[in-house]
């Protein structure tokens, strides 16, 4: 038996009415489209890949809470920008781009921090322990070594190795020329084995 | 050989791992942009009208102005605001949880809460026939609640009298699976028909595994039972003698708390043993993958408490003993005498080596005087507990504690007794 209550539950943009599932259905609106259809059809999106992008943050930061954020503000400004979206069809790496950038705008935030002596960021502070003992040792001291490069360099990497993307995708995702994308990543790659070999030391 | 790049794809994919499928918290979109629309023509003031209305709304203007300006001073000088707490002070913490509201003696629904703000986004009511949910608690992904739910609510003993509190012992307890599903529409509540029939009176506190695939039990008098969600036979294991005796019971004496707590590979169940004068006297290992029998043999000791003294301060555990998901401690609060002026007695949170059963570290808890420990992070570095706080420590709050610094979540609910993470 199943019991909904939804009279309860306050209206929020991931509500889905029945039939409207499906990021690619509710993303064939046209750019004239109001606001309700363009709430639907972000919402549809976020329903078919928050949970990718989330965990796409959480490589990058380090810390759930904030991937989170940093995903919900992506599609808050897909959103508010939906009407100027020429091509629907380009949401997703919109909203990917968008969420690449709030994970370099958190983790410039928190450098800020930490040069003002501010408590560590949680990823490299009191959550450790438990991101440890979540994903294993070997993990984390990977995923350390990786938050310590460069952000362009980090993003290279996980681009590529996270979500296996080819290197004029990666171009095409960080802005940059494909020549750029090889010599970011070697240079990276070759950073972290570093890294990795310090800390083994 | 296994190259750098391979090195990273794991570990990026085993981060990637700690978000669960279907986790993903509600988006929460803006409103729409109002769209401002001229209309020309019947809707326009007369121009005559035009400096009257220019003068009206200044006067307007300068009215809301003061009237703000006398609120918020007012507001600063009653009480500090709640904000929504930060990422940093919210890492590691489950994003949603749920407590149990209205009166002891009547309904009682399920309110689902953001933890970062403590705005409520959710109210469950028990399906009728059922008017009262009782016990809660949550699996490992932040999203799975298990709700029991009874017809009335079992009289709190001392309150009502004993007749009372017989009265609605005798009806059968419901168990329902409450879903979260944040991003996707409201939570969804399921009734599950599970093995046996259970008379409210014989429960006494309830656990969802980890995992959300076994429920476990404590009954009354010392009996635990485990039922697999998946079907298949319960399991129950009871302490000998204890039916005859009536002087020491698993699980809990009160309709309240958690009284039982799984590790993360659901290997083992705590739980507390009572004597009936000495309260809490041990927190004991129930090994799970033992084939169900005796309470006794199937379990070990790994904290043990000085019995109450005659008349004395209660020095063991006032309310839930949690272990923390790696099985390495016991986190719960001791109580401590009243220091005077202050008629409230004072309470520490302290955490037990399972190893020795020692005392391993006493949490800072500031202001708040703790009451009980609500939720602990996978190794105790983090916890949630309930507590009072401000002038004359008569604020119900919840706060985090990480080492010795508290973290008081905004918002707490008015009743903290029954709260799940």
């Amino acid at each position: 038996m199943d019991i909904d209550y939804s009279s309860r539950y306050p209206a929020h943009g991931g509500q889905v009415t029945p039939g409207s599932s499906g990021a690619g259905r509710a993303l064939r609106g046209t750019a004239e489209a109001g606001p309700a259809e363009g709430r639907q059809a972000v919402s549809a999106l976020y329903e078919a890949h928050a949970v990718g992008l989330i965990r796409l943050a959480v490589v990058m930061l380090g810390d759930r809470p904030a991937a989170e954020d940093v995903v919900q503000e992506a599609f808050c400004g897909l959103y508010r920008r939906w009407d100027q979206l020429a091509d629907k069809g380009k949401a997703l790496s919109y909203v990917r781009s968008a969420t690449m950038n709030g994970c370099r705008s958190e983790l410039r935030h928190r450098i800020r921090n930490e040069r003002r002596g501010s408590p560590p960021a949680p990823a490299t502070g009191a959550a450790s322990a438990e991101q440890a003992a979540l994903i294993g040792e070997e993990h984390h001291q990977v995923l350390s070594a990786l938050r310590r490069l460069p952000g362009r360099q980090r993003e290279a990497l996980v681009l590529r190795f996270y979500l296996d993307l080819t290197e004029p995708e990666i171009a095409a995702a960080m802005g940059i020329s494909h020549g750029t994308v090889k010599s970011t990543t070697s240079r990276a790659l070759a950073a972290l084995a570093r890294l990795l070999g310090e800390a083994a030391r | 050989m296994t190259t750098t790049g391979d090195r990273v794809r794991a570990a990026a994919r085993a981060a990637a791992d700690t978000v669960p499928p279907d986790s993903a918290p509600p988006l929460r979109l803006p409103a729409p942009p109002r769209r401002r629309r001229w209309r020309p023509g019947p809707g326009r003031l007369p121009q005559s009208l035009t400096p009257l209305a220019a003068a009206v709304g200044v006067i307007a203007v300068l009215a809301v102005s003061l009237a703000l300006t006398s609120s918020l001073a007012r507001h600063r000088a009653a009480a500090p605001r709640d904000r929504a707490l930060s990422a940093a002070e919210l890492s590691g913490v489950p994003r949603y949880y749920v407590a149990l509201s209205g009166p002891a003696d009547g309904a009682r629904s399920a309110v689902v809460r953001a933890t970062a703000t403590g705005r409520v986004l959710a109210t469950v009511t028990p399906p009728r026939p059922y008017g009262a949910f009782t016990f809660l608690s949550g699996a490992a992904d932040g999203r799975t609640f298990m709700l029991a739910a009874q017809r009335w609510w079992r009289i709190v003993p001392g309150t009502r009298g004993v007749s009372a509190q017989t009265r609605d012992n005798a009806t059968p307890v419901a168990f329902f699976l409450l879903r979260l599903r944040p991003g996707v529409g409201p939570p969804r509540l399921t009734a599950l028909h599970l093995p046996g029939r259970l008379l409210s009176g014989r429960l006494s506190g309830i656990a969802l595994s980890p995992d959300g695939r076994t429920l476990a039990l404590s009954l009354r008098v010392a009996e635990i039972r485990l039922i697999s969600l998946e079907g298949g036979p319960a399991r129950d294991w009871a302490w000998p003698g204890s039916a005859h005796s009536g002087q020491e019971w698993a699980g809990n004496a009160k309709p309240d708390g958690a009284p039982l707590s799984w590790t993360s590979n659901g290997q083992a169940l705590a739980f507390q043993m009572w004597t009936k004068s000495g309260g809490i006297t041990q927190v004991r290992l129930l090994d799970t993958r033992s084939a169900g029998g005796s309470l006794l043999t199937a379990s070990r000791p790994v904290v043990t408490f000085a019995p109450v003294r005659p008349g004395g301060v209660k020095t063991g555990p006032v309310g839930n003993t949690l272990i923390t998901p790696d099985g390495t401690r016991i986190v719960t609060v001791t109580q401590l005498a009243a220091q005077p002026p202050s008629p409230v007695p004072g309470g520490r949170v302290a955490e037990f080596s399972v190893r020795t059963g020692r005392v391993e570290r006493i949490a800072g808890t500031g202001r708040v005087v703790p009451w009980d420990v609500l939720w602990t992070s996978p190794s105790g570095r983090r916890l949630i507990v309930t507590g009072l706080a401000g002038a004359h420590s008569a604020r119900s709050v919840l706060a985090i504690l990480t080492g010795q610094h508290v973290t008081l979540l905004p918002g707490a609910p008015p009743e903290t007794d029954n709260v799940a993470w």
